[in-house]
């Protein structure tokens, strides 16, 4: 569904965001991974079509994407990390505005509109203005105006950023039955959501794909190897350090168990990510 | 087409709920109704005023909406940080290039259609009227007002498109709203006061080329009600109207690159290109101030004021701003630090520089800043969303708040300090006498104010819920202060000069001494305010986080206590002001006015008599600020048959402390007039006299400037008798004059003639100004000089509490015009015994400091009253008084006997023309009014001003041409021609006579072109004959002359062939 290949991108100051990168994904849910500054906003960006790659291709359903941006942009939900709203505007009163700029016809604006405040839990705060809403419930709003326009492809980046619980439940119960017809691309530093609601995921790393694939994949190479011990452990490359009940806890990669005390542990997407961040030079 | 009808509805949807468009549906067309208040005409002129009306709503409101509707419209994306939901929509960056420009155009068009609406119906006396001005509003909408509206939407989009903050937008606006403004104001624009053709290739280039268009319309208007599509207007409308499509084509999204919300660089990224010479540029500039605040950063109690101030210096845009202001006070100083008037220029000292700017470029520029630092103060935090990391860390309110003051204090020392640099810098370059002393005491007198506003703008933007809010309400106090807006809604009063006090510029030997005193109690009452509503700010506050965050508990009770206290302080001032003058309100006055004729009016029937000797006595005690006068006034009956009962009435602010009657009682006394009556004992019989005796006191005020004629300060102290004498009788000046006034308090309509067409019946004679006897004692301290009409017959010595008092004793022997005045001064007084034709003359000068002015002066006496006595009549008296004062107000006043000229333009001032010497020219013009004002053309009611200004200015020619030349005499025609000239480009009323006219233009400038006529085609016989014989009838009938007779007069003393002309230039309407 959507191909990347050979992108690459340096901002103006330098910066080399994104090198050389090359993805292929499918109709489902994607999950991209990985550590603060990796290039992952700024990839959902140049999909987005909000700025424009220095070299490579992008190709989404046989369309040229960087030809013809506006044809992506018709099929395209994007919810960024960051994001303002106009002010003195309420939460219905947007959403109008953006379905009139996304030429959505009047009677299903109308429809879409009521369904996804209703989905978004805002149906009770739509005529109170946006800029007065709390973090999670602008969100939500965001996640709305994403998704107006029934969008073959979407784009989020953090969605369950400042979501409670409840909400974040919600929220993945309607991607998991959006992503059966779409290609949804999330973007989150929880990894368990991507491995709960991803089949495929991306790990990127200063700027490139480090590894990408089914998620069973990306875990296959730990099978069996991970251990878990209440202390520090001699050999093995220590894959996390983390703590339950206030008490040490150490998850090792190692080929044979380290320690007497060590337990063997299923591998998650999680191990994965920790064993590529520890594995790359800094 | 049906997409776009969407995306434009889209567009007007979101416009609706914007604060922005809304404020400026009330701002645009609220000041173009506000314009078109006031005057009312008929006729083809009212095509003319919708014309300038249209064209000063525009060019003055038409930037200030784009500018304040720009960032909210047009940069929405960017400032609410929506341009990522945005751009990734499928409607093109084109095709909403094309909704926003066609929706702001349309925006803009609707602003303007109301604006012209609301001005038609104002100034349409009927409906049919304006069914009549159709076709001129059409004309001006489409022809001038669509081309200038697309190139301002086309302004707009670029500025939407190339910022992405407010700032460099509203920066760019004001530039555009200021640039036109002052182009307009040397190209002669009528809608602009004192608007002048300065060069002559400037105005051809504008008539071809002006943005606007109004430069040939004004032209054409000139002459015609109407203005017609002629070639030049058609090619100018239509370079603007290609040059604003060709804008907004270029500047469509395909060819400027648009902007991205930058990421910021991930890890060590140097920052390289334009954006690293933006931040050397902003950090050179900034240096010095960042080197003198480093020791301070890292102290916990300074940081917030160093912090604030880094930010009030760093931003590029505010960097300009400075320049900006700096080279306006350079060029303002520098481009009249030496002029004085028309022909004549000064030597400039310190104060002459600074007075070119601190009255007026440095309040309003100081204002503007302090509003922008104030925003940027308090909101800046909030915008960069740091407000609540800031309000978490252990600061305080008090600290934050306080902090910012400071900031704001140390940005006005700077501002104070720029401000003397680019003035100093301007007089270095001309060479003017240099006072730093001047420097200090000026720029912090005037800049207190400034300083006070400020701290006002903090306290505003701490208690307003949205930044929107708070700017609105600071603008609206800048608006407050800097138009008569108060007073075209009919509530003025000094305390709308907001954290303004009455301080006027200080004057040669006099410095601040005439206004200084109301300095103290107007800044304490502001201050007040300023600190009052900072402490509502700091208890009601959360440190930063807006007004939306109140503190919860505790706080109701200083916030009662502080509103409590600035309604004291207002009410406190208030009623000391009233205190002090009688503060009224228009519709007040009004009332006092309609009531006074309905009661009073039936006196005008009741035969009362007339003021013929007055002995005043006068002690002057500079020192103290006042002066005690006691008057004993003779009152007179020369009616044919006794009075029983008088009508006195007394100025409201000049109460007697004392006023009696001889042989009469107080009937009644009505407070609101102040109209005594009195009921005589016995009758007054014909030529009988009773004495009328008053006391009162005039002190110098402490809250208000003193008036113009009645100073009593140290060095100089000046009361003219003129309202204190009490009036006789029932007083036409004081009834309405405007007939809808009148209409709207159940008046009848005043049935004053025209002065052209007075008769011997329809006179209404009045008893103002009638000739009296007058003898004035005056004591005053050993070391002052005294001045009052009359001959010095008596000066002896008396002790007065243990101080020694100086009293002298002036006797007019003749009777003189009963407009006396009182001087006494420390200014330095020199004796001239003259001989002017073969008669004696004592002249005394007062304040002379330059032996050159004195001798063009004693010239002038010489001249004027040589003429006079060998052309018209003899100077009646032996005495006359040239008095130099402190800048009062007008350049020169003629009272009997006493001259009081402006020093600044009589002494210090100096010609720059060979041909035309202003000193001599006002010196003639004042001596002649001692014929033309106070022997002629007073006694009737409504008569005109010829027999006293125009003949006056008659004069003028004959002398300058006798003594100066012809050249000089030329001189003088072609600059009153000019003045003429620009008068009739913005008049907008129907043409009158000259004898009937009273606007002053007509009274001085006309009046020199009608006998500049008179004199080239017929001579000046005549007029001297004429003016004889007018002397002569008066001096034998007793009875007042009108300007008519003199009309008359002409006639019979000229051929037949030339009454043509004497009807075209007295009696036909409109000059030619």
């Amino acid at each position: 569904m959507l191909s990347i290949s050979n992108l690459n991108k340096t901002y103006f100051d330098g910066t080399k965001a994104i090198s050389n990168i090359s993805l292929q994904c499918p109709t489902g849910m994607v999950g991209l991974l990985g550590p603060n500054g990796a290039g992952k906003s700024t990839l959902m960006r140049t999909l987005a079509c909000l700025q424009p790659p220095d070299s490579g291709s992008i190709t989404f359903n046989g369309i040229n994407v960087l030809q013809n941006p506006n044809a992506l942009r018709s099929q395209l939900g994007y919810l960024p990390q960051s994001f303002g709203v106009y002010p003195h505007m309420s939460c219905r009163q947007l959403l109008w505005h953006i379905a009139t700029l996304k030429k959505i016809d009047k009677r299903q604006a109308a429809q879409q509109i009521a369904t996804l405040l209703s989905l978004t839990n805002l149906t009770q705060v739509a005529n109170k203005p946006v800029t007065s809403y709390s973090g999670g419930m602008r969100q939500r709003f965001g996640i709305a105006q994403a998704l107006l326009g029934d969008p073959k492809f979407i784009i989020l980046d953090e969605p369950t950023a400042g979501l409670d619980p409840l909400e974040r439940q919600r929220l993945h119960s309607l991607l998991v039955k959006i992503s059966k017809q779409t290609l949804v691309l999330l973007s989150t530093h929880i990894v368990e959501d991507i491995e709960n609601l991803c089949s495929r995921a991306a790990i990127m790393m200063q700027g490139k794909i480090v590894d990408s694939g089914e998620i069973a994949a990306l875990i296959a190479p730990l099978s069996g190897k991970i251990w878990e011990m209440d202390r520090r452990p001699e050999c093995g490359i220590v894959v996390s350090e983390s703590y339950h009940f206030g008490k040490d806890r150490w998850r090792v990669y190692h080929s044979e168990i380290p320690h007497t005390n060590a337990i063997a542990c299923e591998a998650t997407l999680e191990d994965r990510y920790f064993f590529q961040l520890n594995k790359e030079p800094s | 087409m049906l997409l776009f009808i969407s995306g434009i509805i889209n567009e007007w949807r979101l416009y609706l709920r914007q604060p922005s468009v809304w404020l400026s549906l009330l701002i645009v067309p609220g000041f173009a109704f506000l314009l078109a208040q006031g005057l009312s005409v008929e006729g083809d002129i009212l095509t003319k005023r919708l014309t300038l009306l249209n064209n000063a709503s525009i060019m003055l409101t038409l930037p200030i909406a784009v500018g304040l509707l720009t960032p909210s419209l047009l940069q929405r994306d960017h400032i609410s940080q929506m341009a990522a939901l945005i751009y990734v929509t499928p409607s093109t960056a084109l095709s909403r290039y094309i909704y926003r420009a066609s929706a702001f155009f349309s925006l803009l068009m609707l602003l303007m259609a109301i604006s012209v609406i609301l001005q038609v119906a104002t100034i349409a006396p009927s409906l049919s009227q304006t069914t009549g001005l159709l076709g001129i509003t059409l004309q001006n909408l489409i022809v001038l007002d669509i081309p200038i509206l697309l190139l301002f939407t086309a302004i707009a989009m670029l500025c939407g498109r190339c910022f992405n903050s407010p700032m460099p937008t509203y920066f760019t606006l004001c530039i555009v709203w200021v640039s036109y403004v002052m182009l307009a104001s040397v190209n002669g624009a009528p809608i602009l006061a004192g608007s002048k053709i300065v060069n002559p290739q400037l105005y051809f280039i504008m008539s071809w080329l002006d943005p606007y268009g109004f430069t040939d319309i004004y032209r054409q208007i000139e002459q015609n009600a109407n203005w017609a599509i002629t070639p030049k207007t058609a090619v100018n409308r239509l370079i603007y109207g290609a040059m604003a499509i060709a804008m907004l084509y270029l500047s469509r999204p395909s060819l400027v690159p648009t902007l991205y919300p930058a990421l910021p660089p991930i890890s060590g990224g140097e920052t390289t290109g334009w954006r690293k010479m933006k931040g050397n540029t902003t950090y050179l500039l900034a240096l010095p101030f960042t080197k003198l605040l480093a020791p301070l950063r890292y102290n916990k109690r300074a940081i917030v004021t160093c912090n604030s101030i880094q930010l009030l210096i760093r931003p590029p845009s505010l960097l300009m701003a400075y320049f900006i202001y700096a080279g306006m006070v350079f060029s303002e100083v520098l481009s009249a630090i030496d002029y004085a008037e028309p022909f004549a220029t000064i030597f400039p000292t310190s104060a002459d520089a600074l007075g070119r700017i601190v009255w007026d470029v440095m309040p309003f520029g100081g204002f503007v800043l302090m509003s922008i630092w104030a925003w940027q103060l308090c909101w800046h935090s909030k915008a960069k969303g740091i407000d609540e990391l800031t309000a978490a860390t252990p600061i305080t309110n008090l600290q934050l708040i306080a902090g910012q003051c400071f900031a704001l204090v140390f940005m006005w020392a700077a501002f104070l300090l720029l401000t003397a640099t680019a003035t100093l810098i301007a007089e270095l370059y001309f060479g003017s006498s240099i006072s730093l002393l001047t420097y200090c005491a000026t720029l912090l007198l005037t800049g207190l104010p400034v300083l006070l506003f400020g701290l006002l703008c903090i306290a505003i933007h701490h208690l307003s819920p949205a930044p929107l809010i708070g700017g609105a309400l600071c603008s609206m106090l800048i608006l407050i202060k800097f138009s008569s807006l108060m007073g075209l809604f009919g509530i003025p009063h000094p305390l709308w000069d907001i954290s303004g006090t009455p301080l006027q510029p200080a004057k040669l030997r006099v410095g601040f001494e005439m206004s200084i005193s109301a300095l103290l109690p107007f800044l304490l009452y502001w201050l007040v305010i300023c600190v009052t509503l900072l402490a509502v700010a700091i208890c009601r506050t959360h440190r930063g986080t807006g007004y939306t965050h109140l503190m919860s508990k505790g706080t109701s009770v200083p916030l009662v206590t502080c509103m409590l206290l600035i309604l004291s302080a207002t009410v406190f001032m208030h009623s000391a002001l009233k205190q002090e003058r009688a503060l009224m309100m228009p519709n007040e006055r009004h009332l006092i006015k309609a009531n006074y004729e309905q009661r009073f009016q039936h006196w005008q029937q009741i035969p009362q008599p007339v003021v013929s000797k007055i002995d005043a006595t006068v002690h002057f005690y500079p020192q103290k600020g006042y002066a005690d006068i006691a008057l004993n006034v003779s009152l007179k009956n020369n009616n044919n048959t006794p009075i029983h009962r008088v009508l006195i009435g007394n100025h409201p602010d000049f109460l007697p402390n004392l006023l009696q009657l001889e042989h009469a009682k107080l009937l009644s006394h009505d407070t609101q007039t102040q109209q005594r009556i009195f009921a005589f004992s016995r009758p007054l019989k014909p030529n009988e006299e009773r004495l009328l005796m008053v006391n009162l006191r005039v002190e110098n005020q402490t809250l208000w400037t003193s008036p113009t004629h009645h100073v009593v300060t140290e060095p100089f102290s000046y009361l003219r008798g003129v309202p204190l004498i009490p009036h006789v009788g029932f007083n036409d000046n004081f009834t309405l004059a405007d007939p809808t006034l009148r209409k709207e308090y159940g008046l009848l309509p005043q049935r004053f003639p025209l002065p052209s067409e007075l008769t011997q019946a329809n006179r209404n004679a009045n008893s103002e100004a009638k000739p009296i006897i007058l003898t004035s004692t005056v004591i005053a301290p050993v070391n002052y000089h005294v001045v009052a009409p009359g001959e010095l017959s008596k000066t002896w010595t008396i002790e007065q509490q243990g101080q020694k008092r100086r009293v002298f004793r002036f006797e007019t022997g003749a009777p003189i015009s009963a407009i006396p005045a009182w001087i006494a001064t420390t200014f330095k007084n020199t004796k001239h015994p003259l001989v002017v034709a073969k008669r004696p003359l004592m002249l005394n000068m007062i304040g002379t400091d330059d032996e050159d002015a004195s001798k063009v002066h004693i010239k002038a006496v010489e001249h004027t009253l040589s003429w006079f006595e060998n052309e018209v009549a003899p100077y009646p008296y032996n005495q006359l008084n040239m008095v130099f004062a402190p800048d009062l107000g007008p350049s020169g006043y003629a009272l009997p006997q006493v001259l009081i000229f402006d020093h600044l333009l009589s002494m210090r001032a100096k010609p720059t023309t060979p041909h035309l010497d202003q000193r001599y020219r006002r010196a003639v013009h004042e001596i002649a009014h001692q014929w033309f004002g106070h022997q002629l053309g007073f006694g009737l009611s409504a008569d005109s001003s010829l027999l006293i200004e125009s003949l006056a200015k008659y004069v003028e020619l004959v002398m300058l041409e006798k003594h100066y030349g012809k050249d000089a005499m030329n001189a003088l025609i072609e600059y009153e021609k000019r003045r003429y000239q620009q008068f009739q480009q913005r008049y907008v009323g129907q043409p009158v006579a000259f004898i009937n006219a009273s606007e002053t233009p007509d009274i001085y400038s006309r009046a020199t072109l009608v006998f500049a006529q008179f004199r080239q085609r017929i001579g000046d016989k005549p007029i001297t004959d004429s003016l004889q014989h007018l002397f002569e009838q008066q001096r034998m009938s007793k009875a007042p002359v009108a300007a008519i007779d003199f009309v008359r007069q002409l006639k019979q003393h000229t051929e037949v062939q030339y009454h043509a002309d004497i009807n075209r230039l007295f009696l036909a309407p409109g000059y030619r």
